[in-house]
């Protein structure tokens, strides 16, 4: 049974974990960047180097606006916002990418057209797979209050070069395998990688002198997995008898 | 892909370790595993190959060669190409720049046998139907090394003045029609590729047959094709016809013209054993002899890169172990990149190669010591700023869609009709989430409702950063929403220094428009959200009940010397779990006695509850509080 805890006032728990990961990367000296939910074709995909045609733009289900022949979409993820600063900002670069992002794909419980995505992107002199690991197994630490290890898996976005699926020890069992993780003992986290030479000439970066890794997440599932909400549409709703348990 | 276990061992000298061993050598340094299934005696193992692999990964023999990578096992020798006649009984001309590789074998005599088991047994652990040996083996071929092949029959194709069968490859004519084995007529346009006789399309090159030019019982002579063709080609074929096949799938991901060298061998030695046919000769033309790359990559850059060194020695090992042949020269390591490995392009491919066989596990953390500018982000900052004051006020923060049935920006391609729009305000969501949850007052165990939400909306101009607030109360409250609102917005003004301008509040909802709010606010670095503090509460969230609550009210007098903690205690006594609230709602002296009014929300999370479950907890209150000297029950 509940307690009545009368009209008190609560943040979303979207909010919330928004709230912890924008505290724990601004102490580690990260910037929280933004940008546009709607945006353009060419920085959605193509100065990720994801060329129109490519098989690899199935990766991304996508909104487009009318008139199509404008080419503008609903952003499929926060990237399009680390090209931008990266055209306005020179390197050393440490920044995060918070946002709504949407997806043209049919919702369930997993799944939902709209949802929250965490970005970042370090861009710096010798940069290494060895950084990226450090910075993921501190933040996750730091947000599931629990030390944790990450582990890497090669994986492939046309953004990134090698590209690698970042899975975390499970927090909740600590690796033995339990119900939150599906008895593997890891949970699938991420997609990361050390920025591709590409991307980085396109926004006006020397590839030669500096390199970077880039991560991205989805937040309603961290919501989701800190705080056991199973159906990630209800936090979509409006509904008080999600939202008051926070 | 579903590859079966025993199929990948025919490529490989030593014994396979267990398929769940492989499965997990594949996944820690090539590619995820779907699932692996037992059937028949083997194990269908599904890999999900990463789309730069899927050039030279897309058969039996690429994920073969792919676990000789990652265990270290030795490859077998493949058939070697053996000499094969031209022939001049064949016409071939290439009209379109998407075709750049072509090859057309004749069979003579053929003998349209059934499969053998082992033939059968092959395609069924690909899910494939059985149809005739010949059909069979080009699907086998193209399953086993992944260049997708056809087999034509001779008799249908037509035939030149000089006596040659006449085939020219080229872009189709708008308004061509052809039928297709699937049976359905496709019409298509110059888009599109065709292989063509004298006189018809015989193919939706890359993608299927035609229904008329295939191989029957009747077949006598056959002509096997073997294509390469361009990858956007076909894809943009194959999405428009709305056919996806074994063989586009390949096309379309991008096939080294290099493979038919590889299944060559193999297409001549199974023809001849399945049909008993006899070859006559082929004709090709090859517009793309791809010439050998090279690569190089400094040691500094693998090290710094993956963030360890790497001996060179152990570079061109792992690269070895590839069959990516390399050599050391000064401190760089060149690499010759096998004509199949389309993915490796550039120095950073090559790192990756190194990197994900020597294991990611094995490189340790290592503390980013980088320091950038910091900038402040001024919406989070409003943002958190304004949920901090709505927060303190009793505001409980709500997220809706984005989409809407009206709006000023329509998208092409909506979820549903009534989502057709980006919102263009908030206030819609907010009417609709007030009304909602005031059905769950009970339940939630409060008496009012105070919402508000932060976020986009879109109009014809741009997009733009809203904050709406919302009330409702239930009538006897006796409140006005919109001067309730009124107040708010003023304390938020003065709690921030700030001025929003006239904002028009209609039924108790507001909205206004946070960018010029942003410009009068003197962000710092501590986020104002911060402050909010969770970490010293443990939240579990309780999955929401289906199903409907019920809610009964119990008053009683009782003598004034009885607290309200002993009535609460005797009350509570009697709870099942289906108790999910209990609150009192009332409470009055009068003389020597004092009524207490509370309130039981009753809910099951996996059914309705019946009146009698309730009764079950409600009589036994009520008898407890008959029982009780001095007290009764109102």
């Amino acid at each position: 049974m509940e307690k009545n805890d009368g009209n008190s006032g609560h943040i979303h728990p979207l909010t919330l974990v928004l709230k912890d990961i924008n505290r724990i990367f601004t102490e580690m000296g990260f910037s929280i960047a933004g940008g546009p939910e709607i945006e353009t074709e060419f920085y959605n995909f193509d100065t990720l180097n994801i060329p129109e045609h490519h098989p690899a733009r199935d990766m991304w289900d996508t909104f487009w606006l009318k008139p199509l022949n404008a080419r503008k979409l609903l952003r499929t993820h926060t990237s399009p916002v680390q090209v931008r600063f990266m055209e306005a900002n020179k390197p050393p670069i440490k920044i995060i990418a918070p946002g709504k992002v949407f997806r043209h794909e049919a919702t369930d419980a997993t799944h939902e057209a709209q949802f929250y995505q965490l970005e970042g992107l370090v861009v710096g002199e010798n940069i290494s797979i060895a950084n990226l690991k450090w910075t993921l197994e501190e933040f996750f630490e730091k947000l599931f209050n629990k030390k944790t290890s990450v582990r890497l898996r090669p994986s492939y976005f046309p953004f990134v070069e090698p590209g690698v699926e970042i899975d975390m020890q499970c927090f909740k069992c600590g690796g033995d395998g339990c119900n939150v993780c599906k008895g593997t003992g890891y949970i699938e986290i991420m997609g990361a990688g050390l920025v591709h030479p590409k991307v980085l000439e396109s926004s006006g970066i020397d590839s030669k002198k500096y390199s970077g890794f880039a991560f991205g997440c989805g937040v309603d599932r961290l919501v989701m997995l800190k705080y056991g909400v199973d159906d990630v549409r209800l936090l979509y709703q409006g509904d008080l008898r999600l939202i008051n348990q926070f | 892909m579903k590859v079966s276990y025993k199929w990948l061992q025919e490529y490989i000298e030593d014994k396979l370790p267990e398929p769940k061993v492989v499965a997990d050598a594949l996944t820690m340094h090539s590619f995820e595993i779907e699932e692996i299934v037992e059937k028949d005696g083997d194990s269908i193992i599904d890999v999900k190959i990463l789309p730069n692999r899927a050039h030279d990964c897309l058969s039996h023999y690429g994920i073969a060669s792919e676990i000789c990578s990652v265990l270290n096992l030795k490859r077998k020798d493949l058939l070697t190409e053996e000499n094969i006649p031209i022939t001049d009984k064949i016409s071939l001309n290439i009209s379109t720049k998407n075709c750049s590789r072509q090859i057309f074998i004749l069979v003579n005599d053929v003998k349209v046998n059934e499969s053998p088991e082992w033939l059968k047994e092959k395609l069924a652990s690909q899910g494939s139907r059985s149809i005739n040996a010949i059909v069979d083996m080009t699907n086998y071929l193209t399953f086993a090394f992944g260049q997708p092949m056809h087999a034509f029959d001779a008799g249908k194709v037509s035939v030149n003045k000089k006596g040659q069968y006449e085939f020219n490859i080229r872009d189709a004519n708008n308004g061509e029609k052809i039928t297709l084995l699937d049976g359905k007529v496709y019409e298509i346009d110059s888009t599109n590729m065709v292989i063509a006789d004298g006189t018809k399309a015989l193919d939706v090159a890359g993608v299927m047959g035609g229904k008329d030019s295939g191989v029957t019982n009747d077949t006598k002579n056959i002509i096997l094709s073997l294509s390469c063709f361009d990858p956007v080609s076909i894809r943009k074929t194959a999405k428009k016809l709305g056919i996806r096949t074994d063989a586009s799938h390949r096309f379309e991901n991008e096939i080294s013209e290099s493979l038919i060298n590889r299944v060559l061998p193999y297409v001549l030695k199974y023809i001849t054993e399945l049909s008993s046919g006899v070859i006559v000769g082929m004709v090709e033309v090859n517009n793309n002899q791809r010439k050998e790359t090279k690569v190089s990559v400094s040691l500094d850059k693998v090290s710094s890169m993956l963030g360890l060194s790497v001996s060179s020695e152990e570079c061109i090992s792992l690269l070895e172990r590839q069959n990516i042949k390399s050599v050391l020269s000064g401190d760089s390591i060149v690499v010759t990149v096998p004509p199949e490995r389309l993915d490796v392009k550039i120095s950073e491919d090559v790192v990756e190669e190194i990197g994900r066989l020597f294991g990611y596990k094995n490189i340790s953390p290592a503390p980013l010591i980088l320091d950038a500018k910091l900038i402040i982000n001024s919406d989070v900052y409003i943002g958190d700023a304004v949920r901090k004051v709505l927060g303190g006020l009793g505001f409980i923060e709500i997220y809706t869609y984005a989409f809407s049935n009206k709006g000023e920006v329509l998208l092409e391609n909506p979820l549903a009709l009534d989502k057709s729009y980006l919102r263009s305000n908030l206030a819609l969501g907010m009417e609709e989430s007030l009304e909602r949850n005031f059905k769950y007052l009970d339940l939630l165990g409060i008496d009012e409702v105070r919402l508000f939400e932060i976020g986009k909306v879109f109009k014809n101009k741009g997009e733009y950063l809203h904050l709406s607030l919302g009330v409702k109360f239930p009538k006897s409250k006796k409140i006005n929403v919109d001067e309730e609102i009124a107040k708010t917005i003023q304390t938020l003004e003065e709690s921030l220094n700030i001025s929003v301008g006239d904002v028009s509040i209609v039924g108790g909802v507001a909205e206004f428009d946070l960018e010029r709010v942003k410009k009068e606010l003197n962000p710092i670095f501590e986020y104002p959200l911060g402050l909010w503090d969770t970490s010293n509460k443990q939240i579990k969230y309780n999955p929401i009940s289906a199903y409907p609550f019920a809610v009964r009210d119990v008053a009683v007098f009782v003598p004034n010397e009885v607290s309200r903690e002993v009535v609460e205690s005797l009350i509570k006594e009697k709870f099942t779990d289906y108790v999910v609230r209990f609150s009192m709602f009332d409470k009055f002296t009068k003389e020597n006695r004092t009524s207490y009014a509370f309130r039981l929300v009753f809910q099951a999370n996996d059914r309705t509850l019946t009146e009698d479950e309730i009764n079950a907890v409600m009589s036994p209150v009520y008898e407890t509080l008959k029982a009780q000297a001095g007290f009764e029950i109102r």
